[in-house]
């Protein structure tokens, strides 16, 4: 991002200000903003207080600390991150999948056992469809083993957009034109996926925050769930995390994505660092 | 290509876990020897408000660390003065790990607020200042009250030096006074100079 220096208009933050908000960002979401971030934190920082009317930052970070005004944080969350899907985000993590992900779990499983992935939330399917894809064009085992992939997201518009498959150039834009010639056909103002993987992907409308709900999602082997758990507040994000253990298989790995970290929600998961990305992994033992 | 779908609500062995909930026997299972039976006991006690006691009482003799927190995770999601009563005598726990988690939680639980009076006023000083973390992860706008009575009154350095450092956190400028009254009631103690000076200097600096 940009390394601008500081603004001095009296619109920005002081040194103190954006110690207090960065500190509290960084306990609330594992994401650290040093001082070349400091444009990009004020900019956004001063727009959140005076779109919650508040006349003062100390008036505004109180609200927010102190209160129960869960908007205001969901506004804060909205404006540091990045909230957009497209095929192939964060493809380190895809590779990661491959290159060790799947040996690990072949070597444990037995090479030809069938490997179910879980992605959530699939949002309008970019993340299911483009593990089928790395799958398709990277793992040479996708010729031996069953490969079943489910999409889930409380969205049932998203689903249903997702379930359609029909992409814009903003979704598309990490694809290489021939990936787009070999993996969907042109439709105006896009492309659609094609219908062999739209007919392998299974899509279906879930809220991962529900232990009743999610508990006929179980015995994968590989689950997806990134950029959520971070919009959470604790006590949901913790029981999610609950409920995505209880997906997956004893040994089973997770992905977050890449500002989360497991370590700051649960103890119940084991990190596992690989050369590219820290994922996940249900402990063998202790594990229904 | 072995790309093959299966419906999510199918999975391959069936839902075994898919039937009618029984508390009572939900109850008896948090003793259960196998973990696995313990742990899916107590998420299944979800919203059971008559197992609180049941539950607060497993923690104690839980060493599964995946039981623990579906176990606290039951009973964050009940809430209420009842599970906060459960869960705070687990603050004088001999296991760290579980006094640790507790505060954890208990930090999330809104009616956790009207124990703090006492938490922040105990004979001991090890629980004081494991209400100082719990007071700071509250919600509440009585927060900065509760943390200065501790700067200005607490006896403990330990609990008063971890109270300064979370005022600079959720305080004012109007809090430097106290603050720096509370150094002075500690001349000899270097942490309470340090912690005085950083939190000064960031609620002096916001505006």
């Amino acid at each position: 991002m940009m390394s601008l220096p500081a603004p001095t208009a009296p619109a920005g933050l002081s040194d103190a200000e954006f110690g207090r908000v960065s500190d509290y960002f960084y306990r609330r979401t594992g994401i650290r903003f040093e001082s070349n971030k400091r444009y990009f934190v004020d900019k956004r920082v001063v727009a959140c207080i005076r779109a919650a009317a508040a006349p003062s930052f100390t008036a505004w970070f109180s609200r927010l600390r102190l209160g129960n005004e869960r908007e205001l944080e969901r506004a804060l969350l909205n404006s540091l991150t990045v909230h957009e899907t497209y095929f192939f985000r964060e493809d380190y993590q895809l590779a990661c999948l491959v290159s060790d992900v799947l040996p690990r779990i072949e070597r444990e499983r037995g090479r030809r056992a069938p490997l179910r992935i879980l992605s959530v939330p699939c949002s309008t399917g970019e993340e299911p469809y483009s593990i089928a894809l790395w799958l398709l064009e990277h793992w040479p085992g996708i010729d031996e083993v069953d490969v079943s992939i489910v999409g889930l997201d409380i969205d049932a518009e998203s689903v249903e957009a997702a379930r359609d498959g029909s992409y814009g150039p903003r979704s598309l834009h990490r694809l290489s034109p021939a990936l787009l010639r070999a993996w969907f056909d042109p439709i105006p103002g896009g492309h659609r996926i094609k219908a062999d993987i739209r007919d392998a992907v299974d899509l279906s409308a879930a809220n991962v925050c529900d232990t009743a709900e999610m508990r006929r999602h179980r015995d994968y082997d590989v689950v997806f769930c990134r950029n959520l758990l971070i919009y959470f507040d604790e006590v949901a994000s913790r029981r999610t995390a609950e409920n995505l253990f209880s997906s997956l298989r004893p040994g089973g790995f997770l992905f977050l994505g890449h500002t989360e970290s497991m370590s700051r929600i649960s103890p119940i998961f084991d990190p596992v660092r690989f050369t590219e990305t820290t994922v996940y992994q249900r402990p063998q033992d202790g594990s229904p | 290509m072995a790309l093959v779908r299966r419906t999510a609500e199918t999975p391959p062995d069936g839902d075994r876990r898919n039937r009618p909930r029984d508390p009572p026997a939900l109850v008896a299972a948090l003793t259960d020897p196998d973990p696995n039976v313990r742990r899916w006991a107590a998420l299944d006690l979800d919203g059971e408000t008559g197992a609180i006691a049941p539950l607060a009482a497993a923690l104690s003799g839980e060493s599964d660390q995946a039981v623990r927190e579906a176990l606290l995770s039951t009973l964050a999601g009940i809430g209420g003065p009842e599970v906060v009563g459960a869960l705070v005598p687990h603050l004088r726990s001999k296991d760290a790990t579980l006094r640790n988690t507790c505060v954890e939680w208990l930090g999330q639980i809104p009616a956790t607020a009207d124990a703090v009076p006492g938490l922040i006023g105990d004979d001991d000083a090890a629980v004081r200042a494991l209400a100082v973390t719990l007071v700071a992860a509250l919600h509440d706008p009585r927060v900065p009250g509760w943390l200065l009575d501790v700067v200005a009154d607490d006896p403990d350095a330990n609990v008063c030096g971890a109270a300064i450092g979370e005022l600079a956190d959720v305080g004012d400028e109007t809090a430097c006074t106290v603050i720096e009254a509370a150094a002075a009631r500690f001349p000899s103690d270097p942490f309470i100079a340090f912690a005085a000076r950083t939190s000064v200097a960031r609620l002096a600096g916001s505006g």
